[in-house]
């Protein structure tokens, strides 16, 4: 090799190279740019839902000093609804701050409550003028913690911007690790600190925050000392602390196996034989059984199936909804219930079923079943019994109103198609006693129910036609 | 009272606007021929099979890529809908099909006939979120984990609607890592309907873990439910 190529050699690989750099370079810069970009995009968002926030709060709170003072119902409902508006509000934007542990703020349940409460308050000094005493109370309660929840957000707010804080903790830089570094302490933390046996309050004075995320976190947890509100409302309906509706006495498993078998022959599994494959915790817990593609749920106080659901193929579709509808009913005979189907949704292969329990002829809407049905021969595939035995329990049903009293109390332009007395949920986990009338108006269909005790209209839902059946909203 | 003159004058407009009426349609038709015009089989082309793929997409057939070819992605979602409805279940889309197609993913009426909007939308995030944070997991497994959104949104610690509940951030790893985005496989989409409708096989959950994988002190102390698939649901 002479020189020449050597030099050569030496020129193009130095070119190349080069190149090479200059291109690497670029795309670094390139996709550093854009990540900063993201960054600001996302810590604004979160700016935005934290100033957002703070006003929120602050029309809250307001409101609830105002609706305090009033003594006129039109203002007070006025107030309420702004309570209420504020404080759904608020919910949403502390959903879209970035939170470790999601779900188990204080703030997120206290908001939620005040939003549910106010949301019922409204109806109630709507209908009544005032609220009772007890309600007062507790909305004196919520009113006092508002405060505070404000007062700290505010102070997060202003220290953010004093201070230029990130959302997220940085990692330790050399200053910090030197004790110089910037600190952010909440109001609610650092005036309460006399108070400070507290768990909340001592984790939290231990760790000072270094972004607006830890700055929640810490409010967060100085907000602990408050005890929790007794308000039970519409929420937390979803885990069901006593069923009002399971059987005396307690089971074993090889009871819950023979429930199971007996309700699998019922259903078209002649000779089942379910086996119990794990426990599950809770009141309406109990024996998990399977047998082929079945899923049973037999629960431990009552010895009842809560739960079935067949995850079988489903052949051709052979069946149309009424069909299929007759037969889910035949078989819940077999099973010994009887319920009145209230509302189907044709989903292909199968179809939802809803069918609540009755009364002496009157819907009892809490006590609901759901069904499942295959549409390629009729077979019940899901069974869930879950909100009949949370809520099913012995009604006292007397009315005050005859039928052309209630019905005296609809707008004037409702055509009935049809009526009967239905017992549905309300605010909180009451029920009211009801005429159903269903009918039309101005081209629409609706439920409308009047409270058989008194009068009130209670409710409206509104039914739509979809292509998969009716829907009531 | 009219003239004659007035009459032809009134003829002639009624003309004119025929004709161009007839242009008009007979342009769009040959322009853009609309689902239903013909029988669209395997190796079907256009914006027809286009329009058939999003329909079946919408009510929850993976009908693959929306690209307008009428492969073997197609013709098999096109049978399993066939299959579904009680239609003969030949992979080929002729009238009845796309006529039941049609209807299927058609807009809600009030009672009066007029148009409300198609009152599904959230089935098909609930779906992804399903999809993302439980596949590979049994039907009721992927029910659970939509029941548990549901339950959320009864709860007072959290949102109060589905989109708020799944993309409140760090609340599904799904969602921060961008497996919300992919499509939803067919077996998600009805486990997101079941959620839906209330079914709830979690006994009133809003929490759920992988036992194998999660050393989140926070998540192993909530009070534990059941154990469906891989998942531990606690409230």
């Amino acid at each position: 090799m002479n020189d020449y190529t050597k030099k050569k050699i030496f020129i193009w690989l130095s070119l190349t190279f080069f190149i090479a750099f200059g291109l690497s370079l670029g795309w670094g810069i390139y996709e550093n740019k854009m990540l900063s970009k993201q960054k600001t995009d996302t810590e604004n968002q979160y700016k935005r839902a934290l100033n957002d926030l703070t006003t929120d709060l602050n029309e809250v709170e307001t409101s609830m000093a105002k609706a305090k003072v009033s003594n006129n119902k039109t203002l007070k409902v006025l107030y309420l609804s702004q309570i209420w508006k504020g404080s759904d509000s608020a919910v949403d934007r502390l959903s879209q701050l970035p939170a470790d542990e999601i779900g188990i703020s204080y703030i997120d349940t206290l908001v939620n409550q005040v939003s549910d409460f106010s949301k019922s308050m409204t109806q109630k000094v709507a209908s009544a003028g005032s609220m009772n005493t007890k309600e007062q109370e507790t909305f004196d309660q919520m009113h006092q913690r508002v405060i505070e929840v404000h007062r700290a957000a505010q102070q997060i707010a202003n220290e953010f911007y004093a201070q230029n804080l990130a959302w997220v903790d940085k990692s330790p830089g050399i200053l910090q690790k030197l004790g110089i570094g910037k600190s952010l302490q909440t109001a609610a933390q650092g005036e309460e600190k006399g108070a400070g046996t507290n768990q909340g309050d001592e984790q939290a004075s231990q760790q000072n925050a270094t972004s607006v995320r830890g700055g929640l976190k810490q409010l967060d947890s100085s907000l602990q000392k408050y005890p929790p509100l007794s308000y039970e409302g519409e929420l937390d309906k979803h885990f069901v602390e006593k069923p009002l509706g399971l059987p005396q006495g307690e089971i074993n498993e090889s009871k819950a196996a023979s429930v199971a078998k007996d309700f699998l022959n019922d259903v078209g599994y002649a000779g089942a034989d379910p086996k119990v494959t794990s426990l599950s915790q809770g009141p309406l817990g109990g024996f998990n059984l399977t047998y082929k593609n079945a899923y049973l749920e037999v629960s431990k106080k009552g010895g009842v199936v809560t739960y079935y659901r067949d995850q079988r193929e489903i052949n051709d579709r052979q069946l149309d909804v009424q069909k299929a509808v007759d037969k889910a009913y035949s078989t819940l005979q077999k099973l010994g219930w009887s319920l009145v189907v209230t509302s189907t949704e044709d989903l292909d292969s199968y179809i939802h079923v809803e069918a609540v329990a009755q009364e002496n002829g009157a819907r009892l809407y809490a006590d609901k079943v759901r069904l499942t049905v295959a549409m390629d021969n009729g077979e019940l595939i899901g069974f869930d019994a879950n909100p009949y035995y949370a809520y099913h329990h012995d009604r006292i049903l007397d009315k005050k109103l005859t039928l052309d009293q209630a019905k005296s109390k609809l707008n004037k332009d409702f055509k009935i198609i049809e009526n009967r007395m239905a017992v549905i949920s309300k605010l909180g986990n009451e029920e009211a006693f009801c005429y159903e009338f269903r009918g039309t108006a101005y081209g629409e269909e609706y439920l409308i129910y009047i409270n058989a005790k008194d009068g009130s209209e209670e409710k409206i839902s509104r039914v739509i036609d979809t292509p998969r059946g009716k829907l009531i909203q | 009272m009219y003239s004659d003159l007035k009459n032809k004058n009134r003829n002639k407009l009624f003309i004119i606007m025929a004709v161009s009426l007839f242009l008009c349609l007979a342009l769009t038709v040959t322009s853009q021929a609309a689902l239903g015009d013909r029988t669209l089989s395997q190796g079907s082309k256009g914006a027809e099979v286009k329009d058939l793929q999003k329909r079946l997409i919408q009510i929850g057939y993976q009908a693959g890529k929306v690209d307008g070819v009428y492969g073997k992605s197609t013709t098999a979602a096109v049978k399993r809908f066939q299959k579904n409805r009680g239609l003969k279940a030949d992979g080929v889309a002729g009238k009845k099909t796309i006529a039941e197609l049609k209807r299927l993913t058609g807009e809600s009426t009030t009672a009066s006939g007029k148009k409300v909007g198609i009152k599904n939308n959230d089935v098909q995030l609930l779906a992804r979120c399903i999809h993302a944070e439980g596949r590979g997991e049994p039907y009721i497994g992927q029910v659970a984990i939509g029941a548990c959104v549901m339950n959320r949104m009864e709860s007072s610690q959290f949102p109060k609607s589905i989109a708020g509940i799944i993309y409140q951030p760090q609340a599904f790893s799904a969602v921060a890592d961008g497996q919300i985005n992919m499509a939803p496989d067919e077996t998600a989409v009805k486990a997101a309907r079941e959620a839906m409708n209330g079914s709830d096989p979690t006994g009133g959950a809003i929490y759920y873990f992988n036992p194998a994988k999660t050393t989140n002190k926070f998540m192993w102390a909530r009070p534990q439910i059941k154990k469906i698939g891989k998942h531990i649901f606690t409230r």
